[in-house]
């Protein structure tokens, strides 16, 4: 058998979707693509790749099996995920959505055990293109500008990336992908690169703006990779930055806001995965071996739970056909499967004791504590209860209980009830058992969360978080749930940029018109330059007299005589 | 119909008990705060029962931070553009 | 001197050199005098694959380094004409034996809806006289046999792109227009070869660059110099000398497109190439002013004025006709870095973006036999009824933008790191900005064939027509990964020349 460890991981996510392809659709198909994630974990748990598996490219050696803890961690997380998307996705009779899922977690593996910039950045590439098309499944028109806005994003940063790499290797003379610092052109681009795909502030809009326009199971797939891959990446390349201390700490505040009056639940699941992102940047900024150890752990859990969360939303939109707070509200009579799963994501996700967050996201917060950093560490404290705020308690307690919608949707079906339970399982399992998780992380772990002292004010922060909760409510104060959308800073390129663009074009063809009123007034020859970039029919690209040509060429062979002989 | 445990609480009466239960663990927690010596970072972290306090003012000050937000931001859900995906609309069972 | 000839005839690989050129000269009227239409294609396509058999044989034969020569009837050189063939040139001529193979295959099919039958035998001879004429230019070492090489192939070249005629009439004057500037190109070319010649009395490559460097700063050679530039300014299309390229592309068959695309404005580089780096030393100071001051800027300029062209172009012939523009810009910038890296970069995008041209234009020529014309509206929706012509466009396209993975990374990222290399920060920036447009315009034509309603009238070709594409597509994408067969060589070319 030990030649088939000779594969790359990623490779056998790609071969399991191009078979998944010619396999019919329904029972086998789903079976089959729910297995390849499981083959490929077992293939890398009895697998041998302690030597890399380098290769020589151009002058450049590429890596595309670098083991080691921090890479192993993140990409067991990824198998699991894929495998729990795929059971999710069971009941899809559909050919594309399968190959995508399959392509797109076999490249943010792929990209995981890079030991190279050049593999990363093409599996980079692979994960934007394939994920967009979880987005354009859905088939509407709007989801298909949203995966454009999406795509482009995506492709910038990959470009971004690499012209960062070509720096890089034009300064270093080497592509390894290690620890870098910031400094130098290459390392600022590169750290632009995996920020826009970690979505750091003003940079994070595509995500509020595409994962909730993914299909239902699209969603749950998304949610799991790309922003993991980025904060792998950070993990990996800029551990002990300090600016990302301060960029996470922005970034688990600010979206707890928007994340509190936005009515579509899977919006506010949106904003609150950039909190919990901002979470695991924090712990990267702060870059000691404790606090990594709860970056990837807390990635560990993280995935988890929030799969947990969009999939609960997930169902309740298939079987109502909308994700709107407004339009919800009383789901618990006839889902209450799906409404205890949403509520263990929700108690994991605000870290109650017993919990996976808890016991993940103590880690970041005594990293913080242990480092001194007094204010950083009080604004994850009052992260810690926005997350309460908007994943805690206004998920579920919108969706399934609060007044009575007056819908009467059956059960989430049979599949997605499975996939919600091994998934509640796991994260009930991890708070119990951190043990195992803690021997996964890329350190060695001294830490034991459940002390008497950590339960106690962990509790207090929770419980009169609640108490706050449920005063306001009884006093009204609660943002209502209306219809609407809220201006984030994507309001900046879908709405003043191309208004900019539209006044800026006016004027442009207000000033051309004026413009060349003028010039055909004055100097009719000089207009066929103005036109001349402006594309067909112009002077550069339509068909010339014999004579002009010749022309041109008197003035080059003149110009290049002149700059010869004098 | 499978049983379901959510419904056992809809009597009003049975509901107040769950909340009798929730404010007795408040107060039990507020308590045990002072029985119990904590290991503390900082300083401002040792004041008794600050979690309690901390997590009660900054949940009341995100759900009022949250409405100023509103105020300011909140716009139609066709906003952007009129077949936009906030402003799609489904029925049951034909959203893919 | 006979017992050399007697020597060399009892070996049939000494004569290889000369082979790759007389084959397909012997053919073409052989062709003519059978005057069959199946004949023709049987006699062309073998030619062709002779051609690519020994042009392998040349390229295994110089891939170590080595340099095969061979004189010309036994005459010794400078009297006598030299074939020279090293890595430099072996790499063209695998190059050149390669597409006219697949064109060949391709034109079985492909020419009947754009060439009447009763021309097919003519228009096999042509072809086998362009392909001759360019195989020439590439091996020759003798600089006027390059002039008379290249009149071969252009004058060749004129008729072809006039068979275009049969579909649209505008055929004719955009070879009329190309046979004008082609002409001054050669007469120009040739001018400069009679200053070299006056100054130096010898046509030997090697032997001029000897005796040039004894003259030391020659005004003749200065001016044979600079008439030379513009005469292959004008043959590779360099920018503002492109002018007969896009229509000259755009109005003939697609069979000549695709050939004319993937090797002519090559060659013309690579003769330019020669002679900096062969005939004229390089660093002359005027030589290195020139590249710097004139051929940077037009190189960069052709890579961002070409690309941005292109997006605005509807007719898609054209489009793909402006990207070269573009892509020529690129090898010229290689060029004129004046570099080993530089040099080596260019010549590996020369190959790589031979093959990726052609098949592009090979799947667009596909598209036009079913629509029957170039249009972006007209293939609404192809990419449902003709899944493997499209997924062989996709990937040509991608080879164009530069993904990793196919062909034009490599030559991408080979050409950035020489920009870089050489300190030219803005350029680099250029090179990505020019592939951002590649994106662009090629983008737009996957949303056309792709996001759309499938076509009714319209289904996948024939295999004939299907495979060769796919040939060029995979060699795409295996030139890509695998890049011992470009860019070692071109290493070694580069190391050669320099």
């Amino acid at each position: 058998m030990s030649y088939l460890y000779f594969f790359p991981i990623p490779v056998y996510f790609f071969i399991g979707a191009v078979l998944s392809i010619f396999l019919p659709k329904g029972f086998i198909k789903s079976i089959f693509v729910t297995l390849v994630p499981v083959i490929a974990l077992v293939a890398f748990i009895y697998g041998d790749y302690t030597n890399g598996l380098k290769v020589q490219f151009l002058d450049l050696e590429l890596d595309f099996m670098r083991v080691d803890k921090l890479s192993t961690v993140f990409a067991i997380i990824f198998c699991i995920a894929s495998c729990l998307g795929n059971i999710f996705a069971f009941h899809l009779r559909d050919t594309m959505q399968p190959f995508i899922a399959l392509v797109y977690a076999g490249a943010a593996i792929g990209a995981v055990f890079a030991g190279d910039l050049v593999t990363l950045f093409v599996y980079w590439e692979v994960t934007a293109i394939s994920s967009v098309f979880l987005i354009w499944a859905r088939g509407t028109e709007g989801s298909y500008h949203a995966g454009m806005r999406y795509l482009i994003i995506q492709v910038l940063s990959g470009v971004v990336l690499l012209y960062g790499i070509a720096l890089f290797y034009h300064d270093n003379n080497s592509i390894e992908f290690s620890r870098m610092e910031l400094g130098s052109l290459s390392s600022y681009l590169i750290f632009l690169a995996f920020g826009i795909k970690c979505a750091f502030p003003l940079l994070h809009n595509w995500l509020q703006d595409s994962y909730p326009s993914a299909t239902i199971t699209g969603t749950v797939i998304l949610s799991a990779f790309t922003t993991k891959l980025a904060v792998y990446a950070l993990a990996r390349g800029f551990a002990g930055t300090e600016i990302l201390i301060y960029i996470g700490a922005i970034m688990t505040v600010f979206p707890i806001f928007f994340a509190e009056v936005e009515n579509d639940l899977r919006k506010v699941l949106a904003y609150s995965l950039n909190n919990q992102l901002g979470f695991m940047v924090v712990g990267i900024g702060i870059g000691t071996e404790l606090a990594l150890n709860g970056t990837a752990a807390h990635a560990f859990s993280h995935i988890l739970y929030k799969a947990l969360l969009f999939m609960s939303v997930g169902a309740v939109l298939l079987r109502t056909g909308t994700s709107r707070a407004s339009e919800l509200g009383g789901l618990y009579r006839t889902m209450p499967l799906t409404a205890i799963f949403c509520l263990i994501g929700a108690a994991s996700i605000s870290a109650f004791p017993l919990f996976s967050g808890f016991i993940s996201k103590s880690l970041i917060m005594s990293g913080a504590g242990k480092e001194h950093y007094q204010f950083i560490w009080l604004v994850l404290v009052f992260a810690s209860a926005g997350v309460l705020s908007h994943s805690g308690i206004k998920v579920p307690f919108f969706a399934f209980f609060h007044h009575d919608s007056g819908k009467r949707p059956r059960e989430a079906p049979l599949n997605m009830l499975i996939a919600m339970g091994l998934t509640a399982f796991l994260c009930v399992y991890i708070g119990i058992n951190p043990g195992h998780l803690y021997s996964l992380l890329p350190y060695e772990v001294k830490y034991n969360p459940y002390t008497l002292e950590h339960i106690l004010t962990q509790l207090q922060l929770l419980c009169f978080a609640i108490l706050a909760f449920y005063v306001l409510y009884k006093f009204k104060q609660l943002p209502s749930e209306e219809r609407g959308v809220n201006l984030d800073f994507d309001w900046t390129y879908r709405k003043l940029l191309p208004s900019i663009i539209n006044i800026l074009v006016r004027i442009l063809s207000n000033f051309e018109v004026g413009v060349l009123k003028f010039f055909k007034t004055v100097i009719s020859a000089f207009v066929y330059g103005v036109y001349s970039l402006s594309g067909p029919d112009s002077i550069t690209t339509r068909i010339w007299t014999s004579g002009t040509m010749v022309l041109c060429i008197a003035i080059v062979l003149l110009v290049v005589l002149g700059i010869i002989l004098i | 119909m499978q049983l379901n445990f959510f419904k056992y609480f809809e009597k009003p009466s049975r509901l107040k008990v769950v909340l009798l239960v929730f404010f007795l663990l408040c107060g039990v927690l507020f308590c045990a705060d002072f029985l119990i010596e904590r290991h503390v970072y900082f300083d401002v972290e040792a004041y008794s029962n600050f979690y309690s306090v901390y997590g009660f003012v900054m949940f009341s000050i995100i759900i009022f931070g949250s409405r100023v937000l509103r105020f300011f931001l909140m716009r139609k859900e066709n906003y952007y553009d009129k077949k936009a995906v906030d402003s799609e609309e489904y029925s049951e069972g034909d959203i893919n | 001197m006979a017992s050399e000839i007697k020597q060399t005839v009892l070996h049939l690989s000494d004569h290889l050199p000369i082979l790759q050129v007389v084959v397909p000269m012997l053919i073409a009227p052989i062709i003519v005098i059978f005057n069959n239409r199946l004949i023709a294609w049987l006699l062309s396509f073998f030619g062709t694959i002779i051609c690519l058999i020994i042009s392998v044989a040349l390229m295994w034969a110089t891939a170590d380094g080595s340099v095969l020569t061979y004189f010309l009837g036994g005459w010794v050189p400078p009297v006598g004409i030299e074939y020279r063939i090293d890595a430099a040139n072996s790499i063209l001529l695998f190059l050149i034996s390669v597409i006219s193979v697949i064109v060949m295959f391709f034109s079985s099919n492909a020419l009947i809806s754009e060439v009447p039958k009763e021309k097919h035998t003519l228009f096999y001879a042509c072809f086998l006289l362009c392909l001759t004429g360019l195989l020439g230019v590439v091996a020759t070492a003798d600089i006027f046999n390059v002039f008379v090489f290249l009149e071969i192939s252009s004058l060749s070249t004129y008729v072809l792109v006039a068979q275009g005629s049969y579909v649209d009439r505008r055929a004719l004057s955009a070879s009329f227009n190309y046979l004008i500037m082609g002409t001054i190109g050669a007469t120009f070319f040739v001018i400069g070869i009679g200053f070299i010649y006056m100054a130096t009395g010898s046509l030997n490559m090697m032997d001029i660059s000897e005796r040039a460097l004894e003259l030391g700063n020659n005004r003749t050679i200065q001016a044979g110099f600079a008439f030379i530039i513009v005469g292959m300014g004008l043959k590779l299309a360099m920018v503002p000398l492109h002018i007969w390229l896009p229509n000259a592309y755009s109005f003939a068959p697609t069979v000549v497109t695709c050939f004319l695309a993937a090797t002519a404005t090559k060659v013309a580089l690579y003769v330019l190439i020669r002679f900096v780096f062969s005939v004229f030393n390089y660093q002359y100071g005027f030589v290195s002013e020139i590249f710097l001051f004139l051929l940077m800027p037009l190189g960069i300029i052709a890579m961002i004025v070409g690309s941005v062209i292109a997006i605005f172009k509807q007719n898609l012939k054209k489009l793909l006709a402006y990207s070269s523009l573009a892509q020529i810009g690129y090898m010229v910038l290689g060029l004129s870095l004046l570099s080993e890296k530089g040099l080596s970069a260019s010549l590996v995008h020369m190959v790589n973006h031979g093959f990726t041209k052609a098949a592009l234009f090979m799947a667009l020529g596909a598209f036009i036999i079913n629509t029957k014309n170039p249009y972006l509206s007209s293939i609404k929706g192809l990419g449902k009824a003709m899944p493997l012509t499209s997924a062989a466009f996709v990937v040509g396209g991608l080879s164009l933008i530069g993904v990793p993975g196919t062909a034009g990374f490599i030559s991408k990222w080979l050409l950035i790191e020489a920009v870089l290399e050489a300190g030219y920060w803005v350029v680099a920036v250029a090179i990505l900005v020019s592939s951002l447009f590649a994106v662009i315009y090629i983008w737009k034509i996957v949303e056309v064939l792709y996001f759309n309603e499938k076509p009714e009238n319209h289904g996948e070709l024939s295999f004939y027509l299907v495979s060769p594409i796919w040939i060029l597509a995979l060699f795409c994408i295996f030139l890509g990964l695998n890049t011992g067969l470009t860019v070692d060589i071109a290493n070694m070319a580069a190391e050669i020349l320099f």
